[in-house]
C-alpha cells in the first residue's frame, strides 16, 4: 500500500502501511487422551517482552538467561489467559518445561503444557484472552486434537471464546453429513432443479410419439430404470462441471449460464408437448447437466469451500443431488405408472405440466437473458 | 428462484467454512523446540530502543489509567501508529487498536478518534471500511483535513485517481502547500499526466531551504523518485532516490517504505548488490525481506545463492502464517514470490487477481500483468487494460507487458 504511506507521513502521522512484518501470533496446540491434556504453546519472545518486560538488563538485547529467569512469570502471565472447560468444568494446566522454538519470524517461548480435567474430555471450551489488551491484531492458531476429531481455529478478541467437540465436530464424516444435506435440499427445494426434474419425470410412463399418438409404458420396471438412467447421466454431468467450476478451473458468466439453465426447462417441458427427442433423453439430460452444474457451482464458491477437503465436500454435495433424485424417480414413477392409462393423467398431468414448466421456463429465459423481472419468485 | 438465494439460508456451511477456509497453521511439530546451552546466547533484539519503547509504555499507562479520556487514548494510538509506521510492524498497530478499544461500538466518536479508526482499518486493508467510516467522519466536519488525505489515499490505493484527486483538491485551504501539491501530484501522474506531476513536485522540492517539515519533504522526494522510476527516466529517478535518501538519513528517520521503492528501483536496474548492501539487516521486514532475497537469486556467488535459499524457505513460512491467520494482506508480495522464486506463475497469478479486487496500484497492476504474461493467460489480465485505458497512466513498462500478452493484449 505505497500511495497510503506517503500522505499520512505529510500529515505527521502515517496513515497506513503494508503490514511488512508478521503480524503477532502464538501457535496453541492441544490433544486430549482420556481426561488428561497436553500441548505445546509457543508464544512470540517479543510479544512477552512487551507485555511483562523479559529484558531485565534493558540492553534491547534479549539473551537466553534472562528468559529462563523469568520463566515463572511467563507461566503466569500464559496461563492466567488461557481459560479451558470440559463438559462445563475447569480443567487445571500447568507449564512443565520452558524451551526455545525458531519459528520464521522470530524466536518464541515454547511452553509445555499438562493438564487434566474432571472427567474424560469429548468436549472443550477454550476461552483464549493472550495479548488482545495490548495488542488487537494478536491471533491466537489453535491445533485441537479431540479423540479422533481435528480442529484448527483462528482465536482473535471477537472469537478467543471457542467450544470443540461434540455436536460441534468437524470430522470428514461431519463435512460430508453436511454438504450431502445440502445437496439433498438442493434438489428437494430447489425450483430450477424441480422443474427440470418434471420436464423429464412426466413422459416416463406416458409419452407422445412423433405420430401424434400416446403411447403408455409397457412395464414399471422398464420406466424405472428408464428414468433413473436419465437422471444418473444428470448427475454425472452436473457433477463433473460443478467439480470444475467449484475448483475454480472453469469460469463461465453467470448470466449466461443462469439463461442456459432457463432455456434447459423450456426445452424439457415443450419436449413432452411436441416431441423432438425420446429415444436420447439420456444424452440430452446430460448436456443440460453440464449446465446445470456450473449454475450450482456459483453458489458452492459463493459460500466458500472447505480449504482442506474441498473436493470431498463437493464430491458428498453431488452424492446427495443424486440420491435426492432417485428418491423422487423411486416415489413419482410408480404413482404415475399406476394412472398412465388413465385421461386424468393425460389432460389434467402431463399436458398442463409440461405447460406449465414450458411456460416458466420461457419467462425465466426471458428475465435472465435480458435482466427483467416478470416472476413473482 | 437462483440457487444461490437457496443455498445461502444454511448456515451451518458457512461454520463449517469458518474452520476450514483458513490454511490450518502449520503443526508445532515441525518447529523444533530447544534449550540453548548457554545463558549469554542472544535470542532477540529489540525492534526498538529502549527510550522509545518506554515512552510508548508511558503512553499506554496514562492511556489505561483514565480508560475513557479521549486524549490520553488518542496519544498512545498515534505514538504506537507512528512506531508501526517506521518499523512497518503490524504489532504497534495492533496497540493502537487496543487503545482506541473503548470506542469501538461508538458510531460516532471524537473526530480524531474516527479518523485514527479508519487509517487502522486501512492499514488491515480493509479499504471499504475505512472509506465508509471517513464518509461519515466528513459527513459530520466536510473540511477535516487528515481524513480528506486519508481517503484520497484509500482512492489511490483502491485505483480511482480521479476521486483522489477530488479530496486534494478540497485540501486547499485546509493544508499545506506541500501537501496538496504531493497529494495533487501522485493523482495526476496516475491519470496521464505524469510529466504534470513531476513539474509540481519539482517545484516544491526546490523549495526546501523554505523550511518545509520534514515529512512533507520526505514524502516529495520519494514521490518525484518513483514516478520517474515509473516513467524510465533512469536518471532522474537516481537522483531523486539519493535526495530522498540523504534527507531521511539527516532527519535520523528509519523509512520501511523508502528502503522497499528504492530496492525496486535498483533491481530493475539489474543492480542486486546494491540492494543488497540496504538490505541486509532488513530481515524482519517481509517486503524488504523479499526484495534482498531477489536480490541474493541475482547473484553469481555461492554465499549469496544459499543465503537466498535460505530466505526463500522463511518468506515461504511467512506467508503461510500469514494465510492461516485468515489474513490476505501480503497477495502482491506472495504472488511476486510465486512469479520469480517460484516460478508458478499460475498460482502467482490467482494471487495477483485475489489482490486486483482490493488493492490497484501501479505496483498491482505490473505484477498482475507480469504473472498473466508468464502464465498466458491475456484474458485474466482484461480487469488491468481496462483500469489502463479508463486512468490512462504512462506508465512505458505496463504497456509493454500489455504487448507482450498472448494476442497483443488490447
Amino acid at each position: 500500500m505505497r500511495g497510503a504511506r506517503r500522505f499520512a507521513v505529510a500529515l505527521g502521522l502515517f496513515a497506513g502501511a503494508v503490514s511488512a512484518h508478521s503480524s503477532s501470533s502464538s501457535y496453541l496446540q492441544l490433544q486430549s487422551r482420556g481426561d488428561e491434556l497436553q500441548g505445546r504453546w509457543d508464544i512470540a519472545l517479543r510479544d512477552l517482552d512487551a507485555a511483562i518486560g523479559l529484558d531485565s538488563d534493558g540492553n534491547d538485547a534479549l539473551t537466553w538467561g534472562e528468559v529462563r529467569q523469568s520463566q515463572a512469570r511467563i507461566d503466569d502471565y500464559a496461563l492466567a489467559h488461557l481459560v479451558l472447560r470440559s463438559d462445563g468444568a475447569r480443567c487445571s494446566l500447568q507449564v512443565t518445561q520452558l524451551r526455545i522454538a525458531e519459528h520464521a519470524d522470530g524466536h518464541y517461548a515454547a511452553l509445555d503444557l499438562a493438564g487434566r480435567c474432571p472427567q474424560s474430555v469429548t468436549t472443550l471450551a477454550i476461552d483464549y484472552s493472550l495479548l488482545f489488551d495490548l495488542d488487537r491484531q494478536h491471533r491466537g492458531l489453535l491445533t485441537l486434537q479431540l479423540g479422533k476429531a481435528l480442529y484448527t481455529s483462528v482465536l482473535g478478541p471477537e472469537t478467543g471464546e471457542a467450544d470443540f467437540g461434540g455436536d460441534g465436530a468437524q470430522s470428514m464424516w461431519r463435512v460430508a453429513r453436511t454438504y450431502f444435506h445440502e445437496g439433498l435440499w438442493h434438489v428437494w427445494t430447489g425450483l430450477d432443479h424441480m422443474l427440470f426434474l418434471a420436464g423429464l419425470f412426466l413422459p416416463a410412463v406416458l409419452w407422445r410419439t412423433r405420430g401424434g399418438g400416446w403411447q403408455a409404458a409397457p412395464g414399471l420396471r422398464g420406466a424405472l430404470w428408464h428414468t433413473a438412467g436419465i437422471v444418473t447421466a444428470f448427475t454425472l454431468a452436473h457433477a463433473t462441471t460443478l467439480s470444475l467450476a467449484a475448483l475454480g478451473w472453469v469460469h463461465w458468466p453467470s448470466r449466461l449460464i443462469e439463461s442456459g439453465v432457463a432455456a434447459t426447462v423450456a426445452f424439457a417441458g415443450f419436449n413432452n408437448l411436441v416431441p423432438m427427442v425420446h429415444r436420447r433423453l439420456a444424452a440430452i439430460a446430460a448436456a443440460f447437466g453440464l449446465i446445470h452444474g456450473l449454475a450450482v457451482a456459483s453458489a458452492l464458491i459463493d459460500l466458500g469451500l472447505p480449504v482442506s477437503g474441498r473436493v470431498w465436500a463437493i464430491a458428498t454435495f453431488n452424492f446427495g443431488v443424486e440420491a435426492a433424485q432417485l428418491s423422487l424417480v423411486a416415489t413419482v414413477i410408480p404413482v404415475s405408472f399406476v394412472f398412465r392409462h388413465s385421461r386424468i393423467y393425460r389432460h389434467f398431468v402431463l399436458v398442463p405440466g409440461s405447460l406449465l414448466v414450458t411456460t416458466i421456463g420461457v419467462l425465466w429465459f426471458i428475465e435472465r437473458a435480458f435482466a427483467v423481472k416478470l416472476l413473482p419468485f | 428462484m437462483h440457487h444461490r438465494t437457496r443455498l445461502h439460508g444454511t448456515l451451518a456451511l458457512m461454520g463449517l467454512c469458518a474452520t476450514f477456509c483458513a490454511t490450518p497453521a502449520r503443526a508445532l511439530d515441525s518447529v523444533p523446540a530447544y534449550q540453548p546451552g548457554d545463558d549469554a546466547v542472544v535470542l532477540e533484539r529489540a525492534a526498538i530502543s529502549s527510550p522509545q519503547l518506554r515512552e510508548l509504555k508511558a503512553a499506554r499507562m496514562r492511556a489505561e489509567a483514565t480508560p475513557n479520556d479521549a486524549a490520553a487514548a488518542i496519544a498512545y494510538a498515534r505514538l504506537a501508529i507512528e512506531l508501526g509506521r517506521q518499523q512497518a510492524d503490524p504489532r504497534f498497530y495492533g496497540n493502537a487498536e487496543a487503545a482506541l478499544a473503548p470506542w469501538d461500538a461508538t458510531p460516532a466518536p471524537p473526530l480524531e478518534i474516527a479518523w485514527l479508526r479508519a487509517v487502522l482499518r486501512q492499514q488491515r486493508h480493509d479499504f471499504d471500511g475505512a472509506r465508509a467510516e471517513l464518509d461519515a467522519l466528513l459527513q459530520r466536519e466536510p473540511a477535516y483535513a487528515p481524513a480528506l488525505l486519508t481517503r484520497a489515499v484509500i482512492h489511490l490505493v483502491q485505483g480511482r485517481p480521479r476521486d483522489a484527486q477530488r479530496d486534494c483538491t478540497a485540501l486547499i485551504g485546509q493544508a499545506s502547500v506541500p501537501i496538496i501539491g504531493s497529494c495533487a501530484a501522485a493523482a495526476l501522474s496516475e491519470q496521464g499526466q505524469a510529466e504534470h506531476a513531476l513539474r509540481t513536485l519539482a517545484a516544491l522540492n526546490t523549495q526546501v531551504s523554505a523550511g518545509i517539515p520534514f515529512d512533507q519533504r520526505s514524502w516529495g522526494l520519494t514521490l518525484a523518485a518513483e514516478i520517474n522510476a515509473r516513467m524510465e527516466h533512469d536518471d532522474d529517478a537516481r537522483a531523486a532516490f539519493d535526495r530522498a535518501r540523504a534527507a531521511i538519513a539527516a532527519a535520523g528517520d528509519h523509512d520501511p517504505y523508502f528502503q522497499v521503492a528504492e530496492a525496486d528501483f535498483l533491481l530493475d536496474q539489474h543492480e542486486p548488490a546494491a540492494v543488497v548492501e540496504r538490505l541486509r539487516n532488513e530481515t524482519r521486514n517481509n517486503n524488504a525481506l523479499l526484495r534482498l532475497t531477489l536480490a541474493e537469486s541475482q547473484l553469481p556467488d555461492a554465499a549469496s545463492q544459499a543465503s537466498a535459499k535460505k530466505h526463500i524457505e522463511m518468506l515461504g513460512e511467512r506467508f503461510a502464517a500469514t494465510r492461516a491467520r485468515g489474513e490476505a494482506t501480503h497477495r502482491r508480495e506472495e504472488a511476486r514470490y510465486l512469479l520469480e522464486l517460484r516460478h508458478d506463475p499460475d498460482a502467482a497469478l490467482k494471487l495477483a487477481v485475489g489482490n486486483w479486487n482490493v488493492q490497484r496500484e501501479p505496483l498491482d497492476a505490473r505484477i498482475f500483468l507480469e504473472c498473466a504474461v508468464a502464465a498466458r493467460a491475456p484474458d485474466a489480465a482484461r480487469p488491468v487494460l481496462e483500469w489502463m485505458k479508463q486512468t490512462g497512466i504512462e506508465d512505458p513498462r505496463l504497456h509493454r507487458l500489455a504487448a507482450q500478452l498472448p494476442g497483443g493484449g488490447s
